[in-house]
């Protein structure tokens, strides 16, 4: 116990009636007796009420001291680089297998223009009767174009790197 | 909004003066554990927690991490322990309650009912969630009192050693700290209703 009356709270500060005051439990529960007058420190070993405060006085300090002490939690989020050279490797792939295809392209055309044909026909015909067959085309469009966008928007790693 | 200061590396700490120090503090363990459990400093459970926590505390001195305060860390301890018994009891509770187990043997159903004493991803989660709510309201504080937060728990001072710093009354520091510590305890508040042990104070 400190005996230095200059380091000891005064007794208006530490007493609140018959109990400790709240200062007084919080430096109780800080671990600070050497500035709690002997009586008090009596006083809070006796008293049930004042013990259980202090109690949660010390885990009060010891949440505020642990979030003070953790390091701070940084989430980044990395966004996924376009994998260029992959596409690029993919195309050139697709090219390639498709040559021999190309190459009899002017005979498939000519073999399939009634199918071309008759779809545009069927196109037209739909736009003329209404806009209903475009709606689709455009909804189906746009929800293609929505998926690529969540697939490039998406995150590849959370990184909690101080956790 | 000014950024609170990193934890500072401590010098070397040895085994034998952590343990010396848990040991000390066994009226400390003994109010949080009474406070937990909202029974008397003298009661048989108390009694049983408090050796429990200066057991684990002996023990594993060698996980308290360098730099790392004995007391929080001690506290923390205590507090675990309180809660698993109010856990074990609950669930004693439970199974005086429950019917009879059946004879088909089911082993699922009987691995589920041993109980997991690690935290669970929830309160490791709850943790950190309260962690970053405590710095958020640390920061909103007046500046006298998040002063005397830091040094208090960052720096290890004491209140004496604190006013000496910032030539004030002792009195204004243990003012400081117990109302600062009240404004954070409103704000984190509702997870001290989760985990049944009251109000801060």
């Amino acid at each position: 116990m400190n005996d230095d009356p200059k380091n000891l709270l005064p007794d208006a500060l530490v007493w609140s009636g018959e109990h400790l005051s709240e200062i007084a439990l919080t430096a109780l529960g800080d671990g600070q007796d050497k500035i709690i007058p002997q009586n008090a420190l009596d006083h809070a070993a006796s008293c049930e009420s004042c013990g259980a405060a202090m109690g949660h006085a010390a885990i009060a300090s010891m949440h505020v001291g642990n979030a003070l002490r953790a390091p701070i939690a940084e989430v980044t989020i990395e966004r996924a680089p376009v994998p260029w050279l992959a596409m690029i490797g993919a195309l050139v792939l697709a090219i390639v297998g498709s040559a021999p295809s190309l190459l009899e392209a002017p005979r498939m055309l000519v073999h399939q223009m009634p199918v071309v044909l008759h779809g545009a026909n069927a196109l037209l015909r739909g736009l003329a009767g209404g806009l209903g067959p475009a709606v689709n085309f455009a909804c189906a469009a746009l929800l293609i174009l929505a998926g690529a966008m969540v697939a490039r928007a998406m995150p590849r790693a959370w990184s909690a790197n101080k956790f | 909004m000014p950024e609170l200061p990193a934890a500072p590396q401590m010098p070397f700490f040895s085994l034998a003066a952590v343990r010396e120090e848990a040991a000390s503090l066994e009226p400390v363990v003994r109010a949080v554990v009474a406070a937990v459990l909202r029974e008397g400093r003298k009661h048989p459970d108390v009694d049983d927690c408090t050796n429990e926590t200066l057991r684990r505390a002996l023990e594993g001195a060698e996980r308290l991490r360098q730099g790392e305060p004995v007391r929080p860390w001690l506290v923390g301890i205590a507090r675990h322990v309180a809660l698993d018994s109010l856990r074990a009891k609950k669930r004693r509770r439970n199974r005086e309650a429950e019917a009879p187990p059946d004879s088909t043997g089911d082993v699922g159903s009987l691995v589920d009912k041993i109980p997991d004493a690690a935290p669970s991803a929830g309160e490791i989660l709850s943790g950190k969630q309260r962690d970053t709510r405590v710095r958020e309201a640390i920061e909103r504080l007046a500046p006298v009192m998040r002063d005397a937060l830091v040094k208090f728990h960052l720096e290890g001072k004491s209140y004496v050693q604190i006013a000496q710093e910032m030539n004030v009354p002792l009195g204004s520091v243990a003012t400081w700290v117990t109302r600062g510590r009240k404004a954070i305890a409103a704000e984190i508040g509702r997870d001290h209703a989760q985990d049944h042990e009251g109000k801060l104070q």
